[in-house]
């Protein structure tokens, strides 16, 4: 079973597609990969009253979340039959319609590798210390809410 | 002894400052109370405690060297 010694790297501002292409290429030379799952998530424009998200600001417990993650990574790696994991979340300013999440998931059969994946980026909305603060276009901020606040509900 | 105890998200709004320095609180409940009363807008807020980087659900002592930090609902991705 192979894994990258950190499953998680923080990118300042929005993550360029080219960035997403290149894991693909790297990982071209393990041919017992069958199958990739990828998720990325994109700033959308949501409505805030008459008002609407313009970008957002990602902050995170660095630290926290870098073993948050290592923890993830035991936890999917040993519920799945898969052979790497990958994350990219955005720190700093994104703005709408840019990407700010990237989740790729290596597996020889594309079950592991889909299944693996939905629950990676489930548990990443919901475990990792990370924060947005969505800028509007009008003026002013407000927090974003995740549907899936795990740890918050008592 | 003085902890250092870490703000994030929304907090920071509520707080005005990522980091607030402390004396004279022993345990996590008297740091909450610490901080509730200087802060009062912290009574309706939710959060959750780390200590050392894992979230604590019960009363723990706090050493000189403890990090700590209070952390509003997680909204990555």
């Amino acid at each position: 079973m192979k894994r990258l010694n950190k499953l998680i790297f923080f990118n300042q501002g929005a993550i360029p597609a080219t960035r997403i292409a290149d894991i693909i290429q790297h990982h071209g030379s393990d041919i017992s990969i069958g199958a990739y799952s990828i998720f990325l998530g994109q700033v959308r424009a949501d409505l805030a009253g008459n008002d609407q998200v313009s970008a957002i600001s990602y902050t995170a417990y660095e630290d926290m979340a870098l073993e948050k993650m290592e923890a993830i990574g035991d936890a999917i790696f040993e519920k799945y039959a898969i052979t790497g994991m990958e994350v990219i979340h955005s720190l700093g300013e994104v703005a709408t319609g840019e990407i700010c999440l990237c989740v790729v998931l290596t597996a020889a059969h594309r079950k592991a590798a889909m299944d693996a994946c939905s629950e990676t980026v489930e548990l990443i909305k919901s475990e990792l210390p990370i924060w947005g603060k969505e800028h509007l276009t009008k003026e002013g901020h407000q927090w974003k809410i995740n549907t899936t606040n795990g740890k918050h509900h008592t | 002894m003085e902890i250092s105890v870490f703000f994030f998200g929304q907090l920071t709004d509520i707080i005005g400052s990522r980091q607030v320095r402390l004396s004279d609180v022993s345990d996590t409940d008297a740091l909450e109370n610490t901080l509730k009363a200087r802060y009062p807008m912290l009574r309706q807020s939710k959060y959750v405690i780390a200590v050392n980087r894992k979230i604590i659900r019960e009363k723990m002592d706090l050493t000189s060297n403890a990090e700590v930090a209070l952390l509003p609902p997680f909204s990555g991705g």
